[in-house]
């Protein structure tokens, strides 16, 4: 993958992640912490953290294409990056009890279901280009074949 | 060397005589040429030389500096060199489909996509093989008549 391709799928990751982190946050809130209210500054949470959260992803740049095995190591040491800044930028907020193991560990799942769903729609993506390159080459083939 | 054309008459073969002091590899790339515009290869298996027929192959493959034509059933090698057989098959439905392979898209039952961002295809003889990433603009482009 080339430099260019690979950052235009980072801003595409990134607005992933913006939606994904807003739809988790509102979870939270509602679970923890219902009745608290806020400013219009609060909107740039998700905006923060995503823009966190992608920094790490950088790990999977390669000039050649890698192969399985790197991919899975490389996504496991992306990952574990991910969670470490999560849990950093949440210690550092005062809008959340860092003393507070259930929120940490909760937090920590929610980064997890972030990070399988957010490779899911990007396989998701892969899938729907591969089914339409299916058809693609059936149609190829039939205007082919005499 | 010198290149000399005669007209025949209709009633007699059409025929192409190479006169030459070694089998070079210019000759071998001249007689594959021929040999491709009449829709064959010439590969070998174990010292044995044999006409492939260009539809009858799958995918062609460069291992280890070797160059190896896949058919359903059989494995033949070829001398020639993967950039000269993308050339020589370029207006045949084949596409160089990674560093080291050409694909008869003819060949393709499905794509599928791979763990790691490359896809798969898989062929009428249940094989499969990697397409790489770098090389699906130029699939798109050539499945919409930019190529082939």
């Amino acid at each position: 993958m080339n430099i260019k391709e690979f950052l235009m799928r980072r801003i595409y990751l990134y607005f992933v992640l913006v939606t994904l982190i807003t739809v988790a946050i509102m979870f939270m809130g509602i679970i923890f912490d219902g009745e608290r209210t806020f400013g219009y500054d609060s909107l740039a949470s998700p905006l923060i953290f995503a823009a966190f959260s992608i920094m790490p992803t950088f790990v999977m740049y390669s000039s050649k294409e890698l192969s399985i095995k790197q991919v899975i190591v490389r996504k496991l040491i992306q990952f574990v990056m991910i969670e470490g800044i999560v849990i950093a930028i949440a210690c550092l907020s005062p809008v959340i009890d860092s003393n507070n193991i259930g929120i940490l560990m909760l937090l920590s799942l929610i980064v997890l279901v972030i990070y399988i769903l957010v490779n899911a729609a990007m396989w998701l993506q892969n899938y729907m280009l591969a089914k339409k390159l299916t058809e693609e080459i059936i149609q190829y083939q039939e205007n082919i074949q005499p | 060397m010198l290149t000399k054309i005669t007209r025949i008459e209709s009633d007699k073969p059409e025929m192409l005589e190479i006169h030459c002091h070694s089998i070079s590899d210019e000759v071998r790339e001249i007689v594959a040429f021929v040999k491709s515009r009449q829709g064959q290869l010439t590969g070998v298996i174990e010292g044995r030389q044999f006409e492939i027929p260009i539809t009858d192959i799958f995918y062609i493959e460069a291992v280890e500096g070797r160059v190896f034509i896949y058919t359903k059933e059989k494995v033949y090698e070829t001398k020639h060199k993967i950039y000269e057989l993308e050339g020589l098959l370029k207006d045949k439905s084949f596409l160089r489909i990674s560093k080291s392979m050409l694909l008869n898209l003819m060949k393709v039952k499905s794509i599928t996509p791979a763990l790691n961002g490359r896809f798969t295809a898989l062929l009428h003889s249940k094989e499969q093989v990697i397409i790489s990433r770098k090389y699906v603009p130029e699939l798109k482009r050539a499945l919409k008549g930019g190529k082939n």
